[in-house]
């Protein structure tokens, strides 16, 4: 489905909307008003055009043509709706005639994209001219070009040798050579004698070396030829080069240039970049869409993820494309397919370029839809047609001009007296200030009698008990009330004061006449004992609005059925059944013209509460039917049977099989010492997936067990101890308490270390896979927001169970204390912990523990948790000894990574 | 050359760490000998002497431990005729200090 817009700005009153409206019928079909005409042509009404605002045509067989006029009719817009062609011919004409009508043909076209795209306009920066950019950028592509322009650009003038990584399987000669072409970098070749190292000669590029090699040039000290000789080939980064290293950027070119390529206008592509270019969106529009691009070239982790749905959530672009060369993680996607963007945003991940056409198509086919939607919602209401108006109309004749700003009744109005007559009760009545007609009424039927019927007590249904029926005096209608029955029943009792001495039904309307009476107004006294369908109750919405009948009608008692002409109200889907009132419900309330404001609950809930904030008159007697209890064993809620699941807990996780694992060697050790058996226990801890164990002694030397990577078995054990040594006595001397074991969280590893006795360390590790990558951005805000995040960070950690204070330490000391204890000094906590882990940093580095991540000093007192936040900052976390790990492994990390942003 | 010596120094319990050639010459020392670096150095040296001759079947001594009562010596073979040789007290890391010796003697191998 397509649409087209254009606007005319001119001044539309509603005589030359009407005059317009007629000549586009001769022209065209309407479809809106024509049809609220078309009921009056039916009743023999005149015609009422009431300048709309708005119409739709047909045109062919599915197009729609419409116009519509502003709220402050200062401009109107045409358009046409179609499915396959445009309908140029009959879309010009509809303009044409718009024109003429208007006097104006100053047409300006509308896209949608203006609307979405603006607010982008505002926050981002036109894309740069790429002309030229877009070979070296293609260039790029290949994760081992990058590497190479990225190691030339970082020293230039580098030899090729030293530039190359065996993580990339690619020719390194023709990568400098491809990069070379693309005037990305420069290379020299500088030939060298393999005996004396002396420098021979060097050539600007590769083909001067194969030309003086073909021409004979040879070595002058060994005369040896000069290919024979030592080469070496010297990388120089050009400007260009040293522009397109950047992160992202070549992504960011390929992509523009496919946008170009399938018609997007260089001015519609704008672009914002973040922090080295490590962030770096790309917006455009395309036809009606606009749409949002995040280009990474490394793969994405969730975080990146999460910070691109922030994103696209943000700006609330058409379509929000996550570019990048890579796979995602599994985290990463899990993340994005999960996410259900609000307004029909479409959010997709795009590996290759080549499909971005199909996905820019379907968007806009998206937007299309979206946006002839957005267009139809606005005819809704005027398809609206007022039937029981126009029969009102067709049977009574016309509604004559309104004399009052009274909305309720003209009855009302002839006779005023009513109106102090009621203001007279309510002050009566009412308790001091407050004004009857603010009252919302909360009838209780029980108390009234009114309820469950004692003729019919097991009939009393549950749905009739629900009836909750709200009456708002500021729409009632009092009708005929009379003066003399008002004031006298001020008096008494409220209950009196509203339905005893309620008069005569005057006049009400059809539709408040259905709401109205199967719960109140019934008329008949005579008992009716079964049960009886309620009258379908009004919807409140779907109804034409109901507009006070200014013509006397004959009053009728209120038939069971609804008359033939009364609007057929909406019908509830589960009628619930009503108890007929009982035969004590005055006869007086059928003289009641009840403008009634209905809240009605469709549960009907008949405990009716009358909540005057009156004192009960002394004589009321007891109603003469209790409120039913509460519950009856038949109307209890059936329990909901849950099925019994069984929880495979005998199946524990590897974590806690090496856990327990360690347990036992460790229980072997300090039994045992040397003569430990522990081949079985470490088999089972390196049986599972990444999990490694080793004894070390106190010389640090490895006594049992190979760590994974096996690299790591001698540096652990060597440092280890200097890392337990620099914080037992950090802990001793401060008067921390006494160091239990300790827990390392860096690198690739995460350690368990602990003393056994006997001169010897259990360690355990798992070797984990950690992006090693940074947080890739920080919060935008100001010192404010920093510090109420911490606080807030820190409050809600300090409510976690085991928690007992946190500190943020920076290098001149504690940035923020919570700890409300007096067992430690918080001051001594930060310094000391911070500057110890300071001090071990050559120790974590040597053990491959770098970036740290955490550190867990179990103590005999209190646990510590060192989390750092940046290079000099640092979240010290005071835990109580029984601390489970779930809170300092998974609590303590969440929380330091809204920090880290923080600190970033 | 004593700077990169010195990163032996800061293991804690190493006394003293010297560079000395099978000839028994000290090129280099740090830290304090008894009786004095020259004589411990070619103390070692003839020691290491010994041993190769003895031992020569598997080839010469890559690293070499002394642990006496008083104190531990450690020797690394920086090339095949100079020794990297570090002593310090008893309970000290010798984990650390092998690991740190191969890379000191690394480092050393570079300059000689």
């Amino acid at each position: 489905m397509n649409l087209m817009r254009e606007r005319l700005k001119v001044r539309v009153s509603k005589e030359r909307e009407n005059d317009l409206w007629a000549r586009l019928c001769e022209q065209f079909q309407p479809l809106v008003v024509d049809v609220a005409l078309q009921i009056r042509r039916v009743l023999d009404l005149p015609p009422a055009l009431v300048s709309p605002g708005g119409e739709l045509f047909l045109t062919g067989q599915s197009d729609l043509l419409y116009y519509w006029i502003s709220d402050d009719r200062r401009s109107i817009e045409v358009g046409a709706v179609y499915n396959e062609s445009a309908p140029d011919q009959a879309f010009d004409e509809f303009r044409q005639t718009v024109g003429e009508a208007l006097g104006s043909d100053r047409w300006q076209q509308l896209t949608n994209q203006a609307e979405r795209f603006q607010p982008l306009l505002e926050e981002s920066d036109a894309f740069p001219n790429f002309e030229g950019d877009i070979e070296p950028a293609r260039a790029m592509a290949p994760p081992a070009n990058r590497h190479l322009l990225a190691e030339v650009s970082r020293r230039s003038g580098v030899p090729l040798e030293q530039v190359t990584s065996t993580k990339f399987e690619a020719n390194w000669d023709q990568v400098a050579e491809q990069l070379e072409i693309c005037q990305l970098i420069q290379r020299e070749f500088q030939v060298y004698c393999r005996d004396t190292g002396i420098q021979l000669c060097k050539f600007p590029s590769k083909s001067a070396l194969d030309e003086a090699a073909r021409m004979g040039f040879r070595s002058f000290s060994s005369g040896r030829p000069i290919m024979e000789e030592r080469i070496i080939q010297f990388l120089f980064s050009t400007d260009l080069g040293r522009r397109l290293s950047k992160r992202n950027l070549w992504l960011a070119l390929c992509l523009a240039d496919a946008l170009k390529q399938i018609g997007v206008e260089r001015k519609h592509l704008r672009w914002t970049v973040e922090k080295d270019y490590r962030t770096i969106n790309l917006f455009s529009a395309f036809r009606d869409s606009a749409l949002l691009f995040e280009v990474q070239e490394e793969a994405v982790t969730a975080d990146m993820a999460f910070r691109f749905l922030s994103r696209a959530r943000y700006y609330r672009p058409d379509a929000a494309f996550l570019v990048t060369p890579l796979p995602l993680r599994q985290d990463a996607r899990q993340l994005i397919d999960g996410y259900r963007p609000e307004g029909g945003m479409r959010v997709r991940i795009l590996h290759d370029l080549s499909q971005l056409s199909k996905e820019l198509e379907r968007v806009q086919f998206q937007t299309m839809d979206r946006s002839v939607e957005d267009l139809l919602q606005r005819f809704g209401n005027l398809t609206w047609v007022n039937v029981g108006n126009c029969v009102g109309e067709h049977l009574l004749g016309p509604e004559p001009e309104p004399t009052s700003v009274q909305e309720s009744s003209e009855t009302l109005l002839d006779e005023p007296e009513i109106l102090e007559a009621v203001s007279e009760a309510a002050e009566t009545v009412t308790p001091a200030g407050q004004d009857i007609l603010d009252l919302d009424l909360d009838l209780d039927l029980e108390e009234l009698g009114l309820g469950t019927s004692p003729v019919a007590p097991q009939s009393t249904s549950s749905s009739l008990d629900d009836f909750d029926l709200e009456l708002d005096l500021d729409n009632l209608d009092l009708g005929s009330v009379r003066p003399a029955a008002a004031a006298k029943g001020a008096s008494l009792n409220p209950l009196d004061d509203l339905f005893q001495e309620m008069p005569e039904i005057g006049s009400f309307s059809p539709a408040k006449e259905d709401a109205a009476a199967p719960e109140t107004a019934e008329p008949d006294p005579v008992v009716e004992p079964e049960a009886v369908e309620a009258e379908p109750v009004a919807a409140p919405e779907p109804l034409p609005e109901p507009e006070p009948e200014p013509v006397a009608v004959e009053p009728e008692p209120v038939p069971p059925e609804p008359e033939p002409v009364a609007v057929e109200p909406e019908p509830v889907p589960a009628t619930p059944v009503v108890q007929a009132p009982t035969p004590s419900t005055p006869d007086s309330m059928a003289g009641l013209d009840l403008n009634l404001d209905l809240d009605l609950d469709l549960d009907l809930d008949l405990d009716l509460d009358l909540d005057l904030n009156l004192p009960p008159a002394p004589s009321q007697p007891p109603p003469a039917v209790s409120a039913p209890p509460t519950s009856t064993p038949g109307e209890e809620l059936p329990e909901e049977m849950l099925p019994e699941v069984s929880l495979p807990m005998s199946e524990r996780s590897p974590e806690e099989k090496v856990d327990a694992a360690a347990a036992r060697a460790l229980e072997e050790l300090r039994l045992h010492g040397t003569e430990a058996e522990l081949d079985d226990i470490f088999q089972e801890i390196h049986d599972q997936a990444g999990y490694s164990a080793i004894v070390a002694t106190s010389e640090g030397l490895t006594m049992l067990g190979e760590l994974r990577p096996a690299a790591l078995t001698g540096p652990v054990s060597a440092y280890q101890l200097d890392i337990w040594e620099h914080f037992r006595r950090a802990m001793e001397e401060s008067g921390l308490g006494s160091l239990q074991s300790l827990y390392i969280d860096g690198g690739r590893l995460h350690l368990s270390v602990a003393p056994t006795g006997h001169q010897l360390w259990l360690t355990t590790a798992q070797e984990v896979v950690v992006s090693m990558e940074e947080s890739s951005g920080s919060l935008s805000a100001d010192l404010t927001l920093f510090e109420a995040i911490l606080k807030k960070v820190l409050e809600d950690l300090g409510q976690v169970q085991g928690i007992e204070g946190n500190l943020v330490t920076g290098p001149d000391g504690p940035i923020e204390i919570q700890y409300a204890g007096s067992d430690l000094s918080p001051d001594t906590v930060s310094v000391v912990l911070s500057q110890t882990l300071s001090d071990c940093e050559s120790s974590f580095q040597a053990m491959g523990c770098l970036p740290t991540r955490q550190i867990v000093l179990r103590g005999d007192r209190f646990s510590f948790s060192l989390i750092p936040l940046d290079k000099q900052t640092v979240l010290i976390t005071i835990l109580s000894n029984n601390a489970p790990k779930d809170v300092w492994q998974t609590r303590l990390q969440g929380a330091a990574t809204m920090l880290a942003s923080v600190f970033q | 050359m004593e700077e990169i010596l010195d990163k032996l120094l800061k293991i804690n319990g190493v006394e003293g760490a010297l560079v000395v050639g099978k000839d028994g010459l000290v090129i280099s020392s740090v830290g304090t000998f008894h009786p004095d670096p020259d004589s411990f150095g070619a103390g070692v040296a003839e020691a290491l002497n010994h041993l190769d001759s003895h031992f020569q079947a598997r080839g010469v001594c890559q690293r070499v431990t002394l642990d006496q009562q008083t104190g531990v010596t450690h020797l690394t073979a920086i090339n095949e005729v100079t020794f990297l040789v570090a002593h310090g007290s008893t309970g000290i890391n010798l984990g650390r200090l092998r690991l740190d010796s191969d890379q000191v003697s690394a480092a050393l191998g570079e300059q000689l």
